[in-house]
């Protein structure tokens, strides 16, 4: 066991990035599933908007689950590269699960508003269909706060040595 | 219940909202040269409207099917029962009315209502009351006694009228809706006013008035002392929490009851941005009660050739 002990930090941190990102998207694709469906009852010809607003907050389960992807290959895991994963010292794997935390938590986050953005933006497109770019917007100005955890955790994965 | 439960329901709702009559809607038909002019413009926004051979309320219909899509939309319907059981307790008072005068009563019954009217009939048509839900079962006995053994109409009506304020209020508490406690917290406010002002007036007892009120944030004791005239009410009032009320009470009744509406829409048009609860499917239903008392005043005033002016200063705030 304390042999992986730093295989096991590592993994741990992939694991953190694609379960928050990917359970935060969940959480929200389905929020704003049920309004969208709730708008597409009473108009189904305002299916596409909707589906686009829908779509936005599933972004952070990609993110997260390319973090653990770019993770799982540097440390040797998708090989099973058995001596790498043994050479993981503690200390490095405690790093590489603190280079997942910003898309862990940055993902999870950013899901919930960005769902909370878009069922709002559903609002919109149900009342005013021609305003439906403005209501993607608003929903799609949270993405940027995922990319900059996607970001940081890729530099900090590919930074330790 | 976790509030976005209700993200599909609200939806629906605002989709809906299209179909709400605007402040231009309502202006229009204030200046429609008739009544089927003004009956157009409802046809237009999707209202059913009675043809020669067709004879329904077509406010109760819209409140009617406004009820449906909001039992159809919520998880769980009965949590906003508070909204129409009023209609209940409308019901119930037909009944007993009707019957014991011979009429059939099926022509008074109101809807959306949780009970079957058929239900109410039977029930006091047999004395049976054990038939009907519980929130009607004890109020169908006491009332139904107060004609059939003291012959007392107006005692049979407000152990009704009492008794359907109390439980919106009870329903209200239950409903996870803030915005619905508020408005029916407001409702049985002013209702308990109305109700001071009139006793007071026709110079019935402290008894009967404190038994005609239901139990709100008010203190009713206090409330009965002070309501020798709209001034001391008002007077009274400005120390509550209901002090926005004071300055209308002052006016007159009409005035009173159009500011208690306006202020219901002011209170339902703070919910208009929320996206989760269960308060913006409440505030489609306010919005439609008020839409419904727009109709009827400016139907009835056309029928009657009432000027346009006249109509505008009847005519309550709305929603959109």
């Amino acid at each position: 066991m304390t042999t992986f002990l730093g295989a096991v930090l590592a993994i741990l941190g992939g694991v953190l990035a694609a379960v928050c990102g990917g359970v935060g998207s969940a959480i929200a694709v389905g929020r704003v599933g049920r309004a969208a469906a709730g708008v597409v009852t009473e108009d189904p010809s305002k299916f596409g908007k909707v589906l686009i607003l829908q779509i936005l907050p599933g972004t952070q389960g990609l993110y997260g689950f390319l973090i653990a992807f770019l993770l799982f290959n540097q440390i040797g895991l998708i090989s099973g590269d058995i001596a790498a994963l043994q050479a993981i010292e503690p200390l490095k794997g405690l790093m590489y699960l603190c280079a997942c935390l910003p898309m862990a938590i940055g993902g999870f986050v950013s899901a919930i508003h960005q769902g909370n953005a878009a069922i709002a933006g559903v609002g919109i497109v149900a009342k005013k269909p021609e305003e439906s770019g403005k209501a993607i917007i608003f929903a799609a100005m949270v993405e940027t706060y995922a990319v900059l955890a996607l970001l940081i955790s890729i530099l900090a994965v590919f930074g330790i040595k | 219940m976790n509030e976005t439960e209700y993200t599909y329901a609200v939806a629906r709702i605002r989709a809906n909202e299209l179909n709400l009559l605007s402040a231009d809607d309502i202006s229009q038909m204030i200046n429609a040269p008739d009544k089927s002019s003004a009956e157009r413009i409802l046809a237009d926004k999707g209202w059913d409207i009675p043809d020669g051979n067709q004879f329904f309320d077509l406010c109760e219909r819209e409140l009617d099917k406004a009820w449906k899509l909001i039992s159809e939309s919520v998880p769980s319907p009965e949590l906003l029962e508070a909204l129409v059981i009023g209609n209940d307790f409308s019901n119930l008072k037909a009944a007993i009315k009707c019957i014991f005068s011979s009429v059939d009563p099926k022509e008074y019954y109101v809807i959306p209502c949780i009970t079957a009217p058929e239900t109410i009939t039977k029930a006091i048509t047999q004395a049976d009351f054990d038939i009907l839900p519980e929130h009607l079962k004890a109020v169908a006995r006491e009332a139904y006694s107060a004609v059939s053994k003291h012959q007392s109409g107006q005692l049979s009506e407000s152990i009704i009228d009492r008794a359907s304020l109390e439980t919106k209020l009870a329903y209200a508490e239950k409903s996870g809706s803030p915005l619905l406690e508020k408005i029916c917290g407001l409702s049985a406010a002013a209702a308990n006013i109305k109700t001071a002002l009139r006793c007071v007036s026709m110079g019935k007892t402290k008894e009967f008035a404190l038994d005609s009120m239901c139990s709100c944030s008010l203190n009713n004791e206090e409330l009965l002392e002070n309501a020798e005239s709209g001034e001391k009410t008002a007077e009274y009032l400005r120390t509550t929490e209901f002090d926005f009320l004071a300055d209308s009470i002052k006016e007159s009744f009409t005035a009173f009851e159009k500011f208690c509406d306006n202020r219901i829409a002011s209170l339902i048009r703070e919910t208009k941005y929320d996206i989760y609860g269960a308060d913006p499917v409440a505030a489609y239903y306010f919005a439609k009660i008020a839409e419904t008392k727009n109709a009827r005043i400016i139907l009835s005033a056309k029928a009657s050739g009432v000027p346009a002016d006249a109509i505008s200063e009847r005519v309550r705030d709305m929603y959109v």
